[in-house]
């Protein structure tokens, strides 16, 4: 366990979550006062020992009337915690004036809000919960405390709504601290009351940062309520490190899109050593600001966010390339939420035949698929269809002296299709990786042989041949996947000696497991470096027509629709099909390793978990996980346990990096996208509850129902 | 899409009449298997297949006149020497001698019939690593049908 991360629970609110006896246990939460019933309901963590950390939570109110927020802090450990110092704000976006960035907590009349802001601050003393002193809080955000020392210009920004920035935010706020809060209490740690008519209802944001306990630097932080109203844009919220630091009144950069997909226009993701002098990036770019720095004391990096020119970004990030202590740069791509089905016509039915338990939308927010993963398909040929089209490279033909490695009878362009069809092409299908590149090995021969299991006949020979061939590229680079949707009942002498070679190369060897309905899965998928992959119905259940046993790898759709030629897809069914789906998985990881810039950054661990895939155990499998069994192997990827597609999906939902997927997560979400039905960031596919359909609202419960799946942590 | 199936039979069922001979050195005495030369009709994109075809009692079909062998790379010219002195032909794609693994692929062909004779005689050549008959496996699905 993470020493630095503790569970909470809002005592206020009666959830309490598990905890260890000796971890304190804080609970900070907003409570809305003229709720009947508490209107948050999560008790959430966060480590902002970092700092950077912002949680927002938005708060339905009425147009008028008397109103007030409060922000409490409840205390569960069983022992009595220090609080350290925090901030918060609160803003009404209803209340902004035209080019306002931020409005702090609804004023004034020049915005199109009346009436008085009215703040109130309670802190401590009239509460016996709490011991120690406080050095001074007086309030929020309001005159009388911007008066406490900070100078008058930054409250008239942030009460006009201009932008500004207030670098002394800190001496207003972090005069608080010292404080006990005994065990079983709770307290106001500060309240916002008040009567602003604004021109419609809407919500206010609360914002509240490095709020800490000094134990352990480890701190509590709100939660929200998952029924408020939908996330609000934060357009002109406040971004960037709030304390230490400056308060940056500056808008969220707006999203791009010029053909390579949407990005925050003119920043940079930079992943840095936490040694990394940020004082040279206005070397290498006058107009480079740092609007973020997060560091990850558990990764040894930290993540920066460098706003600059948008004009700019490529000759800084060649720049940055080769400076000491620089890890990765590159776009800040929009890679969640953003990808919607297909328009691929058979993508509908590609889902209901079983894909549905893939999350590729998922999958594809990390990659599409690099044309630098070459999959050799050792098959009857493949033909470049239009599906195809620039991704068939030149193979290798083993039946005779040419180099046609065009196909013979349809069977080896639709294994190609179903691992890399082009996806939003319109036509067709679309593949598991899109974008990879197939390199065609023909070996079988477009005829049945009686006695020979299988549609098209392969010949031991011409398998070898073909084996040897991929082992030699793969020794040189020139192939990083191979998939056999072919197989028998005996062993092809020598093979697992070609196949070892190949699998000595890190180059997995993908294999269907057979269609009789058998043990032990055929050869060569029971090759001890083979993966091999059985059938399952789109349910997820093992299909009796695949081939099981004790060296069942995995498991993937038996039926699917697949490419043939230029023609309509047609209706395939077998574990030649479910094979490459298991391929075009691994196709996607790698080309995720080959293109850094597409995930590395800011999620160092994700491929940790996917080269935890290709684990070899002594029990054969080649594939890792808990719960194996003979009929569907590690099941579905989806649907397995401990597989590193799955944990990798459910990473993602880890926005913020740190190991947890928990309210924080939600609230960036909330920070970034608009994420309910209609809006142009939501994702269907990210509304995982409840179960039986979609509520239109991606929300913490749909994190938590993976974080729920996932376990609480990373591993 | 099940592929046709068009099976000319052309040749079948070479007696065993000649039953074992003895061996003696420089030459292969066998016993010579049935079998059937099948002729595949020709299909586009490949050339007109013709298969030797012996089944084992297993049920298996085999090639009858090849034997797959995997050798020590540094063992091929000796192994091809004694393989020719018997009449038999080493096969190998031509580029596999620059692969960078010690061991090397061969499909040796010999006389109708002797695969699994030859097949004994093999194994027990120097730098021999692996040998076997040549079995078929088969694609694993098809296309056509409805969900």
């Amino acid at each position: 366990m993470n020493s630095r991360k503790m569970w909470f629970g809002a005592v206020t609110l009666g959830i309490a979550l598990a905890a260890s006896a000796s971890t304190p246990l804080v609970g900070v939460s907003f409570r809305h006062a003229h709720a009947a019933t508490p209107a948050f309901e999560l008790a959430v963590d966060c480590d902002v020992s970092a700092p950077g950390i912002q949680a927002v939570c938005n708060v339905p109110v009425p147009a008028s009337g008397p109103r007030s927020v409060a922000v409490v802090a409840s205390n569960s450990t069983g022992a009595s915690v220090s609080l350290g110092a925090f901030s918060f704000d609160i803003f009404n976006p209803n209340c902004g004036g035209a080019g306002a960035t931020t409005t702090p907590q609804g004023t004034p009349a020049s915005s199109g809000c009346t009436g008085a802001p009215g703040a109130t601050g309670i802190w401590p003393a009239s509460n016996p919960n709490l011991t120690g002193t406080s050095a001074g809080f007086t309030g929020l955000v309001n005159a009388a405390n911007f008066a406490n020392g900070c100078p008058a210009g930054d409250y008239a920004n942030a009460a006009t709504g201009a932008s500004g920035t207030s670098t002394s935010f800190l001496s207003c706020f972090n005069q608080l601290g010292g404080e006990t809060l005994a065990n079983g209490a709770s307290v106001i740690l500060g309240t916002q009351t008040y009567d602003v008519t604004m021109p419609a209802a809407g919500s206010i944001i609360l914002t509240l940062s490095n709020v800490a306990a000094t134990d352990d630097n480890t701190v509590s932080l709100l939660s929200c309520d998952p029924s408020s109203a939908p996330p609000v844009p934060p357009t002109g919220n406040v971004t960037g490190a709030c304390f230490p630091g400056t308060l940056n009144f500056t808008a969220a950069p707006p999203i791009v899109d010029d053909g390579s997909g949407p990005r925050q226009e003119g920043t940079l993701i930079v992943t840095s050593s936490l040694q990394f002098d940020t004082g040279g990036l206005s070397v290498l770019d006058p107009n480079a600001q740092l609007i973020e720095d997060t560091h990850w004391d558990q990764f040894g990096v930290r993540v920066l966010v460098v706003k600059t020119l948008d004009s700019n970004l490529d000759q800084l990030i060649i720049k940055l390339q080769g400076v000491p202590g620089i890890i990765a740069a590159g776009k800040n791509w929009m890679h969640s939420l953003l990808d919607v089905a297909p328009n691929d016509p058979y993508w509908t039915g590609q889902n209901n035949a079983g894909l549905e338990l893939i999350n590729l939308a998922e999958l594809w927010s990390y990659s599409t698929g690099s044309p630098n993963v070459h999959v050799a398909v050792l098959d009857t040929g493949v033909n470049e269809i239009p599906d195809l089209q620039g991704r068939v490279l030149p193979g290798k033909n083993f039946l005779d002296a040419t180099d046609d490695t065009s196909h013979t009878d349809g069977h080896g362009t639709m294994v190609a299709s179903v691992i890399a069809a082009a996806k939003n092409n319109g036509q067709g299908i679309a593949g598991i990786a899109p974008g990879v590149s197939i390199v065609p090995v023909k070996v079988c021969y477009p005829i049945h042989l009686p006695g020979v299991y299988g549609f098209a006949t392969c010949p031991n020979g011409p398998i070898l041949n073909g084996l040897w061939w991929v082992a030699s590229q793969a020794a040189s680079g020139s192939i990083q996947l191979v998939n056999m949707s072919l197989g028998g009942d005996p062993d092809i002498p020598g093979a697992s000696t070609a196949i070892a070679a190949i699998h000595q190369r890190n180059v997995p060897v993908v294999v269907a497991s057979g269609n009789n309905g058998s043990s032990p899965v055929m050869y060569p998928a029971r090759d001890p470096n083979a993966i091999a992959v059985g059938g399952t119905w789109p349910n997820s259940d093992w299909r009796p027509d695949a081939n099981f046993g004790a060296d069942l790898d995995i498991a993937a759709p038996f039926q699917t629709y697949a490419m043939n030629n230029i023609d309509a897809p047609v209706y395939a069914q077998g574990t030649s099909f479910s094979a490459p789906v298991i391929t075009g998985l691994l196709a996607l990881k790698m080309s995720s390793d080959l293109v850094p810039e597409g995930l590395v950054l800011g999620d160092p661990w994700a491929f940790q978990t996917w080269a935890n895939w290709m684990d070899h155990t002594p029990s054969h499998q080649v594939v890792s996980c808990s719960g194996w069994n003979q009929y569907t192997g590690c099941g579905v990827p989806w649907d397995a346990n401990d597989l590193g597609v799955k944990f990798m999906a459910a990473r993602r939902y880890d926005l913020n990096g740190d190991c947890i997927v928990d309210v924080a997560d939600e609230q960036i979400l909330a920070l970034h996208w608009e994420a309910t039905f209609g809006m142009p960031f939501y994702n269907v596919a990210y509304d995982l509850e409840p179960l039986s359909y979609p509520d239109l609202d991606v929300d913490i419960k749909d994190l938590q129902k993976v974080f729920s799946r996932e376990g609480f942590r990373c591993r | 899409m099940k592929p046709i199936v068009f099976v000319v039979l052309t040749a079948a069922m070479v007696a065993a009449s000649s039953g074992c001979r003895d061996s003696t050195p420089g030459r292969f005495v066998y016993t010579p298997v049935p079998y059937t030369v099948v002729t595949f009709p020709p299909v586009r994109g490949t050339p007109q297949p013709t298969m030797v075809i012996s089944i084992e009692e297993s049920g298996q079909p085999y090639s009858a006149d090849l034997v797959l062998v995997t050798l020590d790379k540094s063992a091929k010219a000796r192994f091809m020497r004694w393989a020719n002195s018997l009449g038999f032909t080493v096969e190998s794609d031509p580029e596999s001698d620059n692969y960078p693994f010690d061991f090397i692929f061969v499909s040796v062909r010999v006389p109708l019939g002797s695969a699994a004779d030859a097949l004994k005689l093999i194994r027990k050549q120097h730098g021999v690593r692996d040998a076997g008959l040549s079995h078929f496996a088969g694609t694993l699905g098809s296309g056509g049908g409805q969900p």
